[in-house]
């Protein structure tokens, strides 16, 4: 199990290292996409620095915690695009029959997406907002790091990761059945702009939909909890810490349910 | 002549209009996008004293959010495009000249993305949202006046930025910066009077305010009526000169076209 759990990591890079150096013959290129990328994003922290220097404050939220938000749902979902961004292509694939191709072969067809489908571009434009936000909102106004806080970042990123890319996993699975899923995939890209900031100043209904229908709750915003004060996240034990570090694996592993009877019902498309 | 781009520019609306499941789903992605803006600036002008400043920069954001809905999602690279797969030598042998073809297009796709995205997306924030539009004929027939001429700049700066596909081939990267500029320097984001003196200074000298601010200002009524005509006066101008910018990088573009193979 564990021999075959590493071949498959093994496999996994070597993938993810090929599409790496193929994206890297015209680095040109990729710079100039990269710098595109990011200037998608920059107006947004531009803007919520704008609010944050001219009011101090997003409700009762202070500038350390939402530039915080911020940059951390940034990095979890840059980290996301590393590894799950090629799930986004199922559609295309199923269209143009590659999804037959990959059934033939003997690997898992969702690591043959995973690494064989990896951009670097999307993955570091949003990295590099995230951290741009760290960096510059950050420095000004830090959150207090304590060696609790240092210990728990790790798996509090690997719990948003995990969460976004189970979200984005389930969307993709809906091609099997629809061969489309453009309209959710387009939904969820909507949504997810939700994560950028504190869920508590949305109205009720909407808070209550990002916890529960479309969880992006628990991709980035609940996790940064751990690292900043608030009165939502201070008056949270234990208990449902530990509960929302495990909702990322959860959510995955629903993801990854939805994915394997997709691919159990899939038939051709005949192309 | 002018009776075929009028004709392309109906076509363009009634396929906007004809994809109605299309049309709602764009319409629920874009509205979550101005939804979440609104709610931000709703929870921080809660901590202004004013209540007369409060309303009018929700208001303003409500109508700047169903403004900019108008500019998103629209085949902007088309020059690009065509250039990179070589079909511009094909539209090239059209009697239509590609650029107005595309402008009358981009203009009738834009009434209908105002029709199914923009009103609608205005309505439901003001339900949602409370504040008070006083709406007038006058008013309203202003700002549907700059936001037509808002978007035929903003038309024109997609096509500069566009042309420079004649010299640095691949323009993903520049009109992602030139949206960014529209959407940040030209108050799609923040009320421009929240901005520090040094950035407005800049965006004075800038077309980007006659896009979304302009039209978004008068609807909501921090513009009066009255002082309108110094914003379509602006509009004009910029008209003219992105207008005049265009042209001259169409026909110094054109030439350093170069195609072969048959």
């Amino acid at each position: 199990m564990e021999d075959e759990a590493g071949r498959m990591l093994r496999i996994y890079w070597r993938m993810v290292g090929a599409a790496l150096r193929n994206s890297l013959i015209e680095r040109h290129s990729l710079v100039v996409r990269v710098a595109g990328l990011v200037m998608s994003d920059v107006p947004a922290l531009l803007a919520l620095v704008v609010i944050i220097v001219r009011f101090g404050s997003i409700g009762d939220w202070g500038a350390a915690e939402i530039s915080f938000v911020f940059a951390f749902s940034h990095v979890a979902y840059g980290l996301r695009n590393f590894v799950f961004h090629g799930f986004r292509t199922v559609p295309h694939l199923i269209v143009r029959g590659e999804i037959d191709m990959l059934l033939l072969r003997p690997l898992p067809v969702g690591l043959q997406i995973a690494g064989g489908r990896f951009t670097l571009e999307g993955a570091t434009s949003h990295l590099l907002v995230g951290i741009m936000m760290a960096v510059t909102v950050g420095s000004i106004w830090p959150i207090q790091w304590t060696a609790g806080r240092i210990a728990l970042l790790v798996p509090a990123l690997v719990s948003s990761t995990l969460a976004q890319g189970g979200i984005t996993i389930a969307i993709s699975s809906v091609a099997f059945s629809t061969i489309s899923n453009r309209g959710l995939e387009n939904l969820y890209s909507g949504v997810r702009e939700f994560t950028w900031y504190p869920l508590t100043i949305f109205h009720r209904p909407v808070q209550v939909l990002l916890f529960t229908a479309i969880p992006v709750a628990f991709g980035g915003f609940m996790q940064s909890g751990l690292f900043v004060s608030h009165p939502f996240f201070d008056q949270i034990g234990w208990v449902v810490w530990s509960a929302v570090l495990l909702s990322g694996p959860l959510i995955y592993a629903a993801g990854f349910f939805l994915w394997r009877l997709g691919l159990r019902k899939y038939s051709s498309t005949g192309s | 002549m002018i009776w075929y781009y009028l004709r392309t520019s109906a076509l363009a609306t009634k396929d906007r209009l004809i994809y109605r499941t299309d049309a709602l789903i764009e319409f629920a992605t874009s509205f979550v996008f101005d939804y979440v803006k609104v709610a931000i600036w709703a929870v921080v002008l809660a901590s202004v004293s004013s209540a007369t400043a409060k309303q009018e920069a929700l208001s303003y954001m409500v109508f700047a959010a169903g403004i900019s809905s108008m500019f998103v999602s629209s085949n902007v690279s088309f020059l690009s495009d065509a250039h990179l797969t070589g079909s511009l030598t094909a539209l090239m042998t059209r009697p239509v000249a590609p650029v107005f073809d595309r402008v009358f297009q981009a203009v009738g796709g834009a009434i209908g993305v105002f029709v199914i995205r923009s009103v609608p997306t205005i309505a439901l924030l003001w339900l949602i949202f409370p504040i008070q539009l006083e709406l007038s004929v006058p008013r309203i027939l202003a700002g549907l006046s700059l936001l037509a001429m808002g978007y035929i700049i903003h038309i024109l700066v997609v096509q500069l930025v566009d042309g420079l596909t004649f010299w640095v081939l691949d323009t993903f990267s520049l009109h992602r910066l030139r949206d960014s500029l529209v959407r940040f320097l030209g108050g799609a984001l923040v009320p421009l009077w929240f901005y520090p003196e040094s950035i407005l200074q800049v965006i004075e000298q800038l077309p980007f305010r006659s896009i979304v601010f302009a039209p978004a200002a008068v609807l909501s009524g921090v513009i009066s009526v009255a002082a309108v005509r110094e914003e379509l006066i602006r509009a004009v101008a910029w008209i003219g000169g992105l207008g005049t910018l265009c042209l001259a990088e169409w026909r110094v573009g054109l030439r350093r076209i170069s195609s072969f193979g048959g």
